[in-house]
C-alpha cells in the first residue's frame, strides 16, 4: 500500500502527449526544477551569474557556503556523472568521490524523492547549457571545516529514505507533503535548527529568526498566532502570487520561492497548503528585541 | 580674598557655599531639562515610527481591498477609492522616514535600516517608484479589468512594497 502511495505522490503532473519519453523526462525534470527550487540556489543571480553555474554566497552561522554548478559541463559541473552518481548524492548526501555534503544542500528532504522523480531532475539538469566556470571553496571556520565531523553529524541527525505517506490521510494531503518535505523543503529555512545546525523535528515549520543571509522565515503552522486564521485558499493564493490575505507581499527569501512556485499547478499548490494546514501548531519565536 | 568676602556677604553662608549649592541647582535644572528633552524625543520617535507602521497597513488594506475585486470579492468601486489612497499614500512614504527614526533609534520596534538615510537617493527612487505603480494600478483599476489588475496588482508589489523592502528594512 505504502509503495503505491509513493508512486503516486510522486506523479508528476501530465506531460505534453507528443512528447518522446526522453523529452517527457525532461519536462518533468523541469517541473521538479522549479517545485525544489534548485536555480534559485545554484545561480548566482545578484551577480549575473549563469544559470546552473553555482556560485551563489549562502551566509549561514557555520560560515560562507558557495554553491556549486550543477551545470552539465563535465570539467566544472555534473556533466560526468551518472545515474547513479546523482542518487546518491541526492538520496545519501555523498559525492561521486565518496565525500559528505554538508547538509546546507538539502540532501535529508531530497532523501525523500523517488528515484523516478531524481532520475528526471537529473535528465533536466543534463538538457541545460553547460557552465565552464569552476566552483569557489567554502569558507567555513574550524571545526566545521573538518568534513569527518560529517560523520558523526549524519549518524546523529541523517535518516535515509523515500517518503512515506500516510494511508489513513487523502491523496491530497500525501502529494503535499511529499511536496512540502521532499521537492519544496519548506522546513529548510522555516523549522528551527540545533546547535549542530540539524533541524529540530518537533518544532516542524515552527519559524526561524535570523536564518541564512540574516533572514527570518516566519513560522507557518496553523497557530492562532501564525497561519491558523489562514484559509487553504490563501495560503495557496500566497504561494502562487506572494500576497497575504492581509494584503501584505511576501520578502526577499519568500519572493524567490514564490517565483518557482508560480509556475506549478495549482492542483500542487493546494495540495501543499492542505498538508501545511495540518501540521502540528506551534507558536511563533520571539521577535528579536522583545 | 574671595574667602574673605564670602563670609562678609553671605553672612553666615559663604560665597562657596553659594556657589556649590548654585552649580548644583544648574546642573540638577540642565540634568532635568535634557531628561526631558530625551524623553520628548524619544516620545517623538516613538511616535513617528507608530504612524509609518500604521500608514504601511493602510496600504496593505487597501492592496488587499483592490485583491479582493481581482477575485470577484469587491466591487470596482471600492477598488478604485483604494487604489485612489494607496497613490495618495504612496506621495507620503518619503516624508515618513525623518533621519534619527530608525531601527538603531528604536531596536525591536523598527525594521527601517540605516541604508534609508545613507543611500538617500536610492531609497527615494524605491519611493518614486512606488508611486508610479500605484498609479499605474489605478489606472488599470479605472479600465475595470480583473485579470489586468491582478498583473499590476502584482507588479506593484513587487516593483513598489518588494524592491524598497527588500533594500532597507528588517522584518521584526
Amino acid at each position: 500500500m505504502l509503495r503505491a502511495l509513493v508512486g503516486l505522490v510522486a506523479l508528476m503532473p501530465a506531460v505534453s502527449a507528443a512528447a518522446t519519453p526522453g523529452e517527457a523526462r525532461v519536462e518533468r525534470g523541469a517541473y521538479l526544477f522549479k517545485a525544489a527550487g534548485c536555480g534559485v540556489c545554484h545561480t548566482n543571480s545578484d551577480h549575473g551569474g549563469p544559470s546552473l553555474g553555482g556560485g551563489r554566497a549562502l551566509k549561514t552561522d557555520y560560515g560562507v557556503f558557495y554553491t556549486p554548478n550543477i551545470s552539465p559541463d563535465p570539467k566544472f559541473g555534473i556533466g560526468r556523472w551518472s545515474d547513479a552518481d546523482f542518487l546518491k548524492a541526492l538520496r545519501k548526501g555523498v559525492s561521486p568521490a565518496g565525500t559528505d555534503y554538508y547538509p546546507v544542500f538539502p540532501y535529508p528532504a531530497f532523501t525523500q524523492l523517488s528515484d523516478d522523480d531524481i532520475l528526471d531532475l537529473k535528465a533536466y539538469l543534463f538538457s541545460q547549457t553547460p557552465v565552464p566556470q569552476p566552483n569557489r571553496p567554502h569558507d567555513v571556520g574550524f571545526p566545521y571545516s573538518m568534513r569527518l565531523a560529517l560523520v558523526p553529524w549524519k549518524i546523529l541527525y541523517f535518516r535515509e529514505g523515500v517518503f512515506q505517506g500516510d494511508p489513513k490521510r487523502s491523496m491530497e494531503w500525501n502529494r503535499g507533503a511529499y511536496l512540502a518535505n521532499a521537492v519544496v523543503h519548506c522546513g529548510e529555512c522555516h523549522t528551527p535548527r540545533n546547535m549542530l545546525g540539524a533541524l529540530i523535528k518537533g518544532q516542524r515549520f515552527g519559524g526561524v529568526t535570523g536564518g541564512p543571509d540574516g533572514m527570518n522565515a516566519p513560522d507557518i503552522t496553523p497557530h492562532p498566532a501564525a497561519l491558523g486564521p489562514w484559509s487553504t485558499e490563501d495560503l495557496a493564493t500566497l504561494l502562487k502570487d506572494g500576497i497575504t490575505p492581509n494584503g501584505d507581499f511576501v520578502g526577499r527569501g519568500m519572493r524567490e520561492v514564490v517565483a518557482d512556485m508560480a509556475d506549478l499547478s495549482d492542483t500542487d499548490r493546494h495540495a501543499i497548503a492542505v498538508y501545511v494546514k495540518t501540521v502540528q501548531p506551534l507558536p511563533p519565536p520571539p521577535k528579536p528585541g522583545h | 580674598m574671595i574667602g574673605r568676602i564670602g563670609r562678609i556677604v553671605g553672612g553666615g553662608c559663604t560665597l562657596e557655599t553659594w556657589r556649590w549649592k548654585f552649580s548644583l541647582a544648574a546642573a540638577t535644572a540642565v540634568a532635568a531639562v535634557v531628561a526631558l528633552m530625551v524623553s520628548v524625543h524619544a516620545d517623538d520617535i516613538a511616535g513617528i515610527v507608530a504612524t509609518r507602521q500604521a500608514t504601511m497597513k493602510t496600504l496593505s488594506a487597501d492592496v488587499k481591498v483592490v485583491s479582493d475585486f481581482t477575485e470577484g470579492k469587491a466591487d470596482r468601486a471600492a477598488a478604485i477609492a483604494a487604489a485612489n489612497h494607496l497613490v495618495t499614500t504612496s506621495k507620503t512614504v518619503p516624508s515618513l522616514f525623518p533621519p534619527g527614526t530608525g531601527m538603531d533609534a528604536l531596536p525591536g520596534k523598527s525594521g527601517a535600516k540605516a541604508e534609508i538615510w545613507t543611500q538617500k537617493r536610492e531609497f527615494e527612487a524605491d519611493a518614486a517608484s512606488l508611486l508610479t505603480a500605484t498609479q499605474a494600478l489605478l489606472d488599470t483599476v479605472q479600465a475595470g479589468d480583473p485579470a489586468t489588475t491582478r498583473e499590476r496588482l502584482l507588479a506593484a508589489g513587487k516593483e513598489g512594497c518588494g524592491n524598497c523592502h527588500n533594500a532597507f528594512r528588517v522584518r521584526i
